[in-house]
């Protein structure tokens, strides 16, 4: 079992970069449009069986209670896939 | 060298009326044969124990001969021939109504084969047809030689002299009354005459040899046999006192007395013919057939079959095939105009006799079988066992085909998935946190039990045939010991099913829990949804769509994780049987027999850019799969199978036979004429119905000549005896080496059929039968010359 951790950092400008800390892989959520694309969310977790996600964030740097809102709700959508992905059961061969 | 032949052309004619009698013309009848009678022109060596076989007592004969059911004789004196006696006999059976039917000019020669060495008995029997030969054969005879003392002999030369001087056709019988090997004391036999008893056998220069009492024919024919000869025996009376025959005179010891039996016409012809075929004319049996066709009648006259043989002959439309159908079938209507203007009709020689009792081959039924692969196709004999692979071949390939669409569709699926992903984007838009809103998952995803199911009834089809088969053949299976590791197989089987039937009814189980809680949760969710305002139902709607967007990962991550393992094309499968029937293996053998169809199916099923496993793998869309089909899109599969997979399954099932015989391991051949010979071997010899009748139309379609004598024939003549045949046949092996006892020639002019029958040897005014055959059979001439080639007759 493997610790993929997804981490999740607000800059400055509120854009949140998303990261796969062990492919380096990345991507930004940008505030101004708040979009966030799945082939980018599927990228950046990089699925494999033997994976274990854990999800982080600098939520609690934050002080605007605006953008902490929006950034939870984001982060709560992580938690949920990562949370589903954890429990996928491959063992009868689905 | 002795190479001595006598030929002497001359016309042979018979008594018309005589022969014209019903019973003699054709060959029906085994007739008994004695050509060694003495008389009293015997005396000047034999004394007076012949002095009562006088002229004046011919009366005594007859009646002996007819006692004796002799049909033709001949008195054969010491070195002297009677023409008086001759010809009053002659003229006193042509009287007589019993079973003596005519004699022939006779002598029995002393000749001195070697110098030195001891006379042997040498009986000629000579040709009748020319009365004015016949009646100088004694004053010829005299001109060379006259022998008055009983010790005198002819030498070689003399005999030969006196033969050429007579100028007849001759048939040479020579004593041989113990083994050719033994030439111990003085039997007048062959063998103490010469030192090479064989050479004069095998250069031609006598016809058959003469033993005496049935002790002798054995020791005589295992000596033929030790020097590997085939050459025919036969017995006579040499009766010198005719009150005593057939016995020799009144103190010989009276034991049973046999004669050779022989199935000829009564005459010098059929005396020949018997002896160029002894092994076909001599010494057969009677045949005990009793239901037969006794005749057939056309435009008013009888024509009788024999109940042996019979080959009808004739040019092609002459009626030889319709003679066949009004025989053997009730009449097509086809025939019936012809039928009535030559007023056929059939009679059999008793009323009880059915049609079904006849087997008969129709002209080219067997080679039309044989081409469609079906000759041995009978329904109440199988010759050949069905391939017991054929379904499970087709099961493998349906089978190899789900599973390639199997494949497919989930490449599909996941590529559809994938493609998805970039389409579905999320706009967040961030929820109040004071907003109530539990989330009510209501997708319970159900375990599969169709894959369950569709074990338990695969191993469900297994057990029961099995269960079927240990029922069935219990006795069997008890005899050979292997019932009780049978059920317990069975019993270990029905334990596996256990197991998987519990882990079906377990998910079936569980889905219905599942089913219950999801039901439950939609309830409170649509509950939940009711009490909602709409500021709620629009954060519900916003909740629905991170749901969403997190299912399209989720989805697609899940397809990307599925196994989708191409599937292995299916291994190499026996496909053949093989029934063993009297000596032969019937084999049927299927295209897909151990072949590796895999390059083949590809080519059969796919288009041409999609012809191999690798091009199938990298299918991705339903455009390209649909391209891949070969005339089909992708949502046809269903007639797919059924036409194009089922066409794939169709040709490589199809069956070829062969059959080989067991004894020489060979496979006896594929064509046409080989495999018919082995379908004439199970349906006249071998045949387990019962028919007393057999019909062939042109039996020789498609086999070679040395095939049809040495197999064909063999097989008729080994039924000759039993049942009465009737062949229709334009090749004269099937008459003349056949050795028929009845030839049928028709002609048909202004749609009246002519009929011209008899024995091979019948002739009379009109016709002979062997120019018949000569000139009507392709080939015919060269058979009788081969037939009568060692005898020499070519003017037969």
């Amino acid at each position: 079992m493997e610790k993929i951790i997804i981490n999740l950092s607000i800059d400055k400008d509120n854009n949140i970069t998303i990261k796969n800390n062990k492919l380096n892989k990345e991507f930004i959520i940008d505030y101004q449009s708040k979009m966030l694309n799945a082939q980018d969310v599927y990228d950046v977790f990089n699925f494999k069986k033997d994976n274990s996600y854990e999800i982080k964030s600098d939520i609690d740097n934050l002080q605007d209670e605006k953008i902490k809102e929006y950034y939870n709700d984001i982060i709560n959508l992580f938690e949920s896939i990562k949370n589903e992905l954890n429990e996928l059961d491959f063992s009868d061969g689905k | 060298m002795l190479n001595y032949v006598i030929l002497i052309v001359s016309e042979y004619h018979y008594d018309v009326l005589f022969y014209m009698r019903e019973d003699i013309f054709m060959l029906n009848e085994i007739i008994n044969i004695d050509l060694h009678i003495h008389s009293c022109f015997s005396a000047y060596k034999d004394g007076d124990i012949v002095k009562e076989s006088t002229i004046e007592n011919l009366d005594t004969l007859i009646t002996k001969l007819n006692e004796n059911k002799i049909s033709l004789c001949a008195i054969t004196d010491h070195n002297r021939f009677n023409y008086e006696l001759y010809d009053a006999l002659k003229n006193k059976i042509n009287d007589n109504d019993g079973s003596l039917k005519h004699n022939l000019p006779g002598i029995e020669f002393d000749v001195e084969l070697e110098i030195g060495k001891p006379k042997c008995h040498i009986i000629a029997i000579f040709d009748d047809s020319d009365n004015d030969k016949v009646s100088k054969i004694e004053e010829k005879m005299f001109a060379i030689k006259k022998i008055s003392k009983p010790n005198e002999y002819y030498s070689l030369e003399e005999f030969e002299k006196v033969l050429r001087m007579i100028g007849i056709n001759v048939i040479l019988i020579v004593h041989q009354r113990q083994g050719l090997d033994n030439n111990l004391g003085n039997t007048d036999s062959l063998s103490n005459a010469t030192a090479n008893p064989s050479e004069f056998i095998k250069v031609g220069f006598i016809d058959s040899l003469e033993y005496n009492y049935p002790r002798v024919e054995g020791i005589v024919k295992s000596s033929l046999r030790d020097i590997g000869l085939s050459f025919p025996i036969i017995t006579g009376s040499d009766c010198h006192e005719w009150d005593y025959y057939p016995y020799h005179d009144k103190n010989t010891k009276k034991i049973q007395r046999d004669f050779t039996k022989f199935k000829c016409l009564p005459t010098f012809k059929g005396l020949l013919m018997s002896i160029t075929s002894f092994e076909t004319r001599v010494n057969r049996n009677t045949n005990d057939n009793k239901h037969y066709i006794k005749n057939i009648s056309i435009n008013g006259i009888k024509y009788p079959l024999s109940n042996g043989i019979n080959a009808i002959i004739g040019d092609n439309g002459s009626g030889k095939s319709l003679l066949a159908d009004v025989l053997a079938t009730n009449v097509e209507k086809y025939y019936k105009k012809l039928i009535e203007k030559n007023d056929i009709s059939i009679e059999y020689n008793d009323s009880s006799f059915q049609k079904n009792e006849i087997n008969y081959i129709k002209q080219g039924k067997i080679i039309e079988q044989v081409r469609n692969g079906n000759l041995f196709d009978d329904n109440n004999k199988v010759y050949f066992e069905d391939i017991s692979t054929k379904d499970v071949f087709s099961v493998q390939i349906k089978k190899y085909f789900d599973n390639i669409c199997s494949y497919i569709n989930g490449n599909i699926i996941r590529n559809e998935l994938l493609n998805n992903l970039s389409k579905t984007n999320l706009e967040i838009i961030p929820i109040d946190k004071n907003f109530y809103h539990p989330v009510i998952k209501t997708d319970i995803e159900l375990d599969d039990v169709n894959i369950d199911k569709n074990r338990i009834d695969e191993l469900s089809k297994i057990i029961n045939t099995l269960k079927l088969e240990i029922e069935d053949n219990i006795e069997y299976y008890t005899n050979k010991k292997v019932n009780t590791k049978l059920q317990d197989a069975l019993n270990k089987l029905v334990e596996s099913q256990k197991v998987i039937i519990d882990i079906y009814n377990l998910k079936k189980q569980n889905n219905k829990v599942k089913s219950i809680i999801k039901n439950k949760m939609l309830d409170l969710k649509a509950d939940l949804d009711g009490k909602r305002t709409s500021d709620e139902i629009n954060r519900t709607k916003i909740v629905g769509l991170y749901d969403k967007f997190k299912k399209v990962i989720i989805a697609c991550i899940k397809s990307q994780q599925v196994k989708n393992d191409f599937p292995a094309f299916p291994k190499k499968l026996d496909g053949f049987s093989i029934k063993e029937y009297k000596g032969y293996n019937f084999c049927k053998t299927a295209k897909y027999n151990q072949l590796d169809l895999k390059d083949e199916f590809y080519d059969y099923c796919f288009n041409k850019d999609y012809k191999n496993e690798d091009t199938i793998k990298k299918i991705k869309t339903k455009d390209e799969f649909s391209n891949a089909l070969s005339n089909y899109s992708y949502t046809q599969l269903e007639e797919f199978k059924r036409v194009k997979l089922d066409g794939f399954i169709n040709e490589y099932s199809k069956e070829t036979t062969t059959i080989s015989e067991i004894a020489s391991n060979s496979d006896i051949g594929n064509t046409p004429g080989e495999i018919s010979l082995v379908y004439y071997k199970f349906t006249i010899q071998e045949v387990d119905e019962e028919y007393n009748v057999l019909i062939i139309d042109q039996p020789e379609d498609d086999i070679n000549p040395n095939r049809i004598k040495t197999y064909l024939n063999s097989y008729l003549n080994s039924i000759k005896d039993e049942k009465q045949v009737i062949l229709i046949t334009h090749n004269p092996l099937l008459v003349v080496n056949l050795d028929v006892d009845n030839v049928i020639h028709l002609t048909k002019t202004n749609n009246i059929i002519e009929v011209k029958n008899g024995a091979l040897e019948y002739e009379n005014d009109d016709y002979s039968i062997l120019d018949l055959v000569k000139e009507n059979l392709d080939g015919g001439y060269d058979a009788i010359e081969r037939r009568l080639k060692a005898y020499g007759k070519d003017n037969y």
